[in-house]
């Protein structure tokens, strides 16, 4: 379950579990979390679950809702977030979102179940977020002889290289690093070597070439 | 996968006896080189089809799950191809996958002499009602249920349809397009402007679906006819692929790689895994080519000029 882990300047004030659809914040009493300050609204802010997402609500606040150092109308709620009201600081943990050692199980809970999420059949929570922040590799393909000094940017997932229909070979960008593979004809060489089928992993500096193609592969330095 | 330095789990998953069948075909990730037609009633002429499919397939664990509750079924002879994603309050989601992929061929095979919607309607009904017996027979399948999407191929038409959040893709012209809307929270919220899609791809009700076959009685799939065009690529994937890979990359592999729908199938499967692989990930690629004309005889050496000529001209 959900929780908010508040702290004021530094000092520990408690924490709250989120066991309700919607949860009050603010100074009013009978509130579900209540900040005693003259500067917190009487309702300040509320969370709501939707489906499977709490989201965060400033109830037109005098001095506002932050959410990591940005002032919220309306935030959805993440592992780890930080909420600001005055100097107050309501940590979210969220501890579902981490994926579990059997990942993304697929689950069913009938209609009846579900609540106040409008009765979707359901699987369990999706972990946070897909991996967005992919880190992979820059670099760029020099293009030997005649068109010396050419340079093919492999800034995307896949590059083609060759023809269709011909000899014909891709680059594949992954996290680890520069693949290649041929698609379709004689397959490409890598310093010489006809690579065999499926991805092959490249070096800074390998010599590929494709049909009478040839190509260096630059790398820049990891960041 | 080849050795080629990096693997990832091995599909480890249980098939049930009484779709041994279907297993037999299904668990190979081969490929199947047909004539998109499909048997006619005796005496009536089939129309003559000028497309060809090609098509590849794979089901991988992932990264993190122990088993493997998705299903595909390829029968590129009947041009029927179809991916389903099985889930389960306590067990079973691996036999409603496959139980719906089973039936659906089946009933597809019955319904020859339908119309093509009235035949997958019937299909997908079919599977419902195969999913709802056997787990009111078994009690302890009880809750199974699964998405199942459907791409049929006969001539220049396609029919797709699906129920719940496994999706049909078409590459065209430089173009991915979307052929089939989600059942689920996300898609319902995004429709009603109840969320951005920066929310929608954090959202963690991204697992939850509306419809699925095996919940209720009454289940209707969506359902869309479109034109088969030389060239079209088309992918079905279960979520395992599309919650983690964005449509760029799903793109870039359905383009760069098409001549190769082996090489495509295992690189979406390795871009899943490469963002994680926090589901099981199932994908079907089909392209679409025009029949070669069959190789004639060689035809007698062109006499004097006029020979001379046409073959100058390709006449
Ligand atoms: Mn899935």
């Amino acid at each position: 379950m959900a929780k908010l882990v508040a702290t004021r300047a530094g000092a520990a004030l408690g924490s709250w579990f989120i066991e309700r659809d919607r949860v009050v914040i603010g100074r009013a009493e009978g509130v579900g979390i209540r900040l005693e300050d003259q500067a917190v609204s009487k309702q300040h802010a509320a969370i709501e679950l939707v489906g499977n997402d709490h989201i965060l609500h400033d109830l037109d606040s005098a001095n506002g809702t932050f959410v990591n150092g940005t002032r919220i109308a309306r935030h959805l709620m993440r592992h780890g977030d930080v909420v600001e009201i005055i100097d107050f600081q309501l940590r979210y943990v969220d501890h579902k979102s981490v994926v579990g050692q059997d990942g993304e199980r697929t689950m069913i809970f009938h209609a009846s179940d579900a609540g106040t999420a409008a009765g979707p059949l359901g699987r369990s929570p999706g972990a946070d977020a897909r991996a967005l922040d992919l880190k992979l590799p820059e670099g760029v393909l020099r293009v030997a002889g005649q068109d010396g000094g050419r340079e093919i940017a492999l800034d995307r997932a896949l590059v083609a290289l060759g023809r269709r229909g011909d000899e014909y070979a891709a680059i594949f960008r992954r996290p680890q690093g520069y693949f290649i593979a041929r698609v379709e004809g004689k397959p490409p060489r890598v310093n010489g070597k006809p690579i065999p089928d499926d991805w092959q992993r490249l070096a800074a500096g390998d010599l590929i070439q494709v049909g009478l193609e040839k190509f260096e592969l630059a790398l820049a330095a990891p960041r | 996968m080849g050795g080629s330095g990096w693997c990832f789990p091995a599909n480890r998953a249980r098939i049930p006896s009484y779709v041994n069948v279907m297993a037999a075909t299904r668990r190979r990730s081969g490929r199947r080189r047909a004539a998109a037609a499909i048997a006619r009633p005796e005496g009536e002429a089939a129309p003559m089809s000028r497309i060809t499919l090609d098509v590849a397939a794979r089901s991988d664990l992932g990264r993190v799950r122990s088993f493997n509750e998705d299903s595909y079924v390829t029968d590129a002879e009947r041009g029927v191809v179809a991916v389903a994603d099985g889930m389960a309050e306590h067990k079973g989601a691996e036999v409603a996958s496959r139980l719906a992929t089973a039936t659906l061929v089946q009933s597809l095979l019955a319904g020859q002499n339908l119309a093509p919607r009235a035949a997958t309607h019937a299909a997908f009904a079919a599977a419902n009602r195969a999913i709802l017996e056997r787990a009111r027979a078994d009690p302890a399948l009880k809750g199974m249920g699964t998405t199942l999407a459907l791409a049929w191929f006969q001539g220049e038409r396609v029919s797709i349809a699906h129920v719940g959040d496994s999706r049909v893709y078409r590459w065209r012209a430089g173009r991915l397009e979307r052929l089939t809307t989600d059942h689920s929270f996300v898609q319902s919220q995004l429709a009603a402007g109840q969320m951005t899609s920066a929310e929608a791809r954090v959202s963690r009700s991204r697992q939850l679906v509306t419809r699925v076959l095996g919940a209720a009685e009454q289940m209707a799939p969506d359902l869309g006819e479109h034109e088969v065009l030389a060239g079209d690529v088309y992918l079905l994937c279960t979520d395992g692929l599309h919650d983690l890979v964005e449509d760029g990359d799903i793109a870039a592999a359905l383009e760069v790689l098409a001549p190769n729908l082996d090489l495509a199938a295992s690189t979406l499967v390795a871009m899943a895994n490469d963002r994680g692989g926090r589901d099981n990930i199932s994908v079907v690629v089909v392209r679409v080519d025009r029949k070669r004309e069959p190789r004639r005889a060689p035809e007698p050496e062109p006499q004097g000029f006029f020979g001379w000529l046409r073959t100058k001209l390709g006449a």
